[in-house]
């Protein structure tokens, strides 16, 4: 537990189950992760992968039935002096929780439709948001403040009198992350900020959330479904399935030398617009009902190389390639002891001749 | 009606079908929809959603309709499918005007053959009945099986065509025993039963995980292939036309603006706009945002730009983009644009220019 001086949040061993009546489930269990300051750190996974739990997590933001069952999530806030005392999220009483909030670490939900207040001007929800955390500031500083944040984000300081039915999709989305720099977090969680907007309105926001960032050197992680988006803007990531962390490294290391067989097909679950038109099959299978997880490597139904220790042992995070620190992936390929052979040269989907599948992207491959 | 469906495998290997006829012809689709609003005397204001649609879809060919929400596409395949009338414009079925498909025999003859593929399968299964009732439905309706142990049999096999196997498991499930990518198969099945002609999938794979929508995908496909379907691919997501769709048409705020063979299209956009839609497409290939031009969002569709409704965002919009639409023209063989970039000429089709006054 050392605090290294670039690291501006440290996740060890977080752990979350939702209690229901058909049993517990396991939405995120033993994960560790840590962000470095001024960094944005991906998160990608599937619909029920635990990515967006985690991050309710770490946000303190979980209510029942959700219940954080193990773990602390440190964040070393950003001090002039050399003694820094990291703050643990987990321990906070609800006023330092309050202090905490949005003055060290904001959030940016996935619907900015139902972030905001639909019966409130952008205005009042700035200043509502400001006001929470600086009561004693007078009324013109808080509008020149609102106006401000609004100019920061691209928009004009007239439609800080507009409801949020009066603004387009990617301007809520806009306002949403005004209001989450309100108060100069160093850390900003975005919950699938970009999901629900138009490729070109995405792409604004996108390179809008960069450019703030290096204005202001906050650290930023990114949850999202689409790894084609994170591979682009991302500095590190971690991929998600079924609760867990699967494979962690930096985004050049992730696209070319991958580890695990489930990263490799999410990768190549996404057509490209560029380079030549090969057969490409994404991953058989769906992903797990998180009541029922397959034992072992929850991925091992819906993988190639799936061998007898798969179904019984549970794979860890641990270093694969030593020449490279920063890279862990769960998975038994890179054990000896279950791949005396060491791991296949490829970790393309092997397909069986009677796959039916295959017949049709063949025809496809061989089209034209 | 048959004899077309059966020279498919011919048809592959024709340079862009152009000896295949069209199954499916749309010829200057125009929709209006009426809504709230406008001057208590004056006329009630309408969303101009489509304007001057045209599109061909033939036997074995996927064609890829691309566009942002609002450009048009899902009410384009709704008029298609026979859910809306259009305001204007004809829809050939086999070269015959289907002038009258919302009721009679003719439409049912039509729905027939056209079959739509929602795109939300956790809305579009009825949560009260199993996945026997979903596949019986059409089967019966259609008069696909004459007593109750073929029908029995069709949902079988149906179930076994977009590999849902072991079927006699899948047959008795409820929907909420399914996972989305098997709920869409599901979906498949039922928009198969009929034995249709045309598929239109609209945005069949948007609301399912990543992992997956390839292998729904890849299953559309085989199904085009194996019974030679016309297949509309309806998506926002222009990689994947580029892999799944023969053909592709993009459009903008009601207007198609740009069409061509897939490859050639995506290598070579023309129209300013298709050329925004491929920049801010993400990428893992390419290392920092590209910059792109044309900021902004679509339009409101009740008062739309007049002339080229792109101009507003257009970096090279000119006078001329503000007044009128452009002709159509052709670059090469079977790839056109709506552009003044290219052309001089405006759009004699009376339907294309907005009826209302320019306005300011």
């Amino acid at each position: 537990m050392t605090a290294q001086n670039n690291v501006i949040l440290d996740v060890q061993h977080i752990g979350v189950d939702y209690f229901s009546r058909s049993g517990t489930v396991h939405a995120v269990s033993d994960v560790s992760f840590s962000v470095n300051r001024g960094e944005i750190f991906g998160l990608a996974g599937e619909s029920g992968s635990g990515k967006s739990t985690l991050a309710f997590a770490v946000a303190r933001l979980l209510k029942f039935p959700a219940e954080i069952t193990g773990g602390q999530a440190l964040f070393y806030p950003k001090t002039d002096a050399a003694q820094t005392e990291p703050i643990d999220i987990l321990q906070l009483n609800k006023k330092q929780l309050r202090d905490f909030r949005w003055k060290k670490l904001s959030i940016v939900f996935q619907s900015a439709m139902n972030a905001l207040n639909p019966v409130l001007n952008v205005q009042t929800q700035i200043i509502d948001t400001i006001r929470s955390h600086q009561p004693h500031l007078h009324r013109d500083e808080y509008y020149q403040r609102a106006v401000d944040l609004v100019k920061m984000v691209g928009i004009a300081p007239e439609r800080l009198k507009s409801f949020p039915h009066q603004l387009s999709g990617g301007m809520r989305q806009r306002v949403v992350i005004a209001i989450a720099l309100a108060l100069n977090p160093e850390l900003i969680i975005m919950d699938e900020p970009t999901t629900a907007l138009d490729v070109v309105v995405q792409r604004e926001i996108l390179s809008e959330i960069q450019n703030l960032k290096k204005t202001f050197g906050f650290s930023v992680v990114f949850i999202t479904h689409d790894l084609s988006l994170l591979t682009e803007i991302c500095d590190h990531l971690a991929i998600m399935y079924a609760g867990k962390i699967v494979e962690q490294s930096n985004r050049v290391a992730i696209m070319q030398n991958t580890q695990h067989p489930y990263t490799f097909g999410l990768l190549h679950s996404f057509p490209s617009l560029y380079g030549e038109k090969k057969q490409i099959l994404g991953i058989p299978g769906h992903p797990p009902d998180l009541r029922n997880v397959p034992t072992g490597c929850a991925f091992n139904p819906r993988c190639s190389f799936a061998v007898e220790a798969c179904r019984s042992v549970i794979p860890t995070l641990q270093h694969v390639d030593a020449s490279a620190a920063d890279h862990l992936t769960a998975c038994h390929l890179y054990d000896p002891r279950f791949q005396p052979n060491g791991p296949p040269k490829s970790l393309g989907r092997q397909v069986a001749n009677d796959d039916p599948q295959a017949i049709g992207t063949d025809m496809l491959a061989g089209g034209q | 009606m048959t004899n077309i469906m059966q020279n498919g495998a011919s048809a592959k290997n024709s340079a862009m079908g152009a000896n295949t006829s069209p199954i499916l012809e749309a010829r200057n689709l125009r929709k209006l929809f009426p809504v709230s609003g406008g001057s208590f005397f004056g006329k009630p204001n309408t969303v101009k959603a489509l304007e001057d649609f045209s599109v061909s879809l033939k036997p074995g060919y996927t064609t890829a309709l691309v566009g942002e929400s609002g450009s048009g596409k899902t009410t384009a395949a709704r008029i298609l499918a026979g859910m809306y009338q259009a305001t204007s414009g004809e829809i050939l079925f086999n070269g015959v005007s289907s002038k009258n498909i919302s009721g009679g025999l003719q439409s049912r003859n039509y729905h027939q053959h056209v079959q739509l593929i929602f795109q939300d399968p956790f809305a579009s299964l009825n949560v009260a009945h199993s996945i026997r009732y979903h596949l019986a439905r059409p089967l019966q309706i259609y008069h696909k099986a004459r007593n109750k142990t073929e029908l029995e049999q069709e949902i079988l096999a149906l179930l076994q065509r977009v590999s849902l196997t072991p079927a006699e498991q899948f047959i008795q499930k409820l929907p909420h025993e399914l996972s989305g990518g098997q709920r869409q198969r599901v979906a498949i099945a039922r928009a198969l039963a009929p034995k249709p002609s045309v598929l239109l999938a609209d945005e069949p794979v948007s609301m399912l995980d990543v992992s997956i929508r390839l292998d729904i995908l890849n299953l559309l496909t085989r199904l085009k292939d194996e019974e030679n379907l016309a297949l509309l691919y309806i998506t926002h997501d222009i990689a994947s036309a580029r892999y799944f769709a023969d053909t592709i048409l993009v459009m903008y705020a009601g207007q198609s603006i740009e069409s061509g063979p897939s490859e050639t299209l995506i290598k070579d956009p023309k129209h300013p706009y298709t050329q925004l839609l491929l920049s801010a497409a993400p990428d893992p290939a390419r290392n920092s945002a590209a910059p792109i031009s044309g900021k902004g969002e679509a339009p409101s569709l009740i008062n739309p730009p007049t002339g080229c409704r792109f101009h507003p965002r257009c970096p090279f919009a000119k006078d001329i983009c503000r007044t009128g639409f452009p002709k159509r023209t052709e670059i090469q063989k079977d790839h056109w644009v709506n552009c003044f970039l290219y052309t001089d000429e405006l759009e004699t089709v009376s339907s294309n220019i907005p009826a209302h006054a320019p306005s300011k």
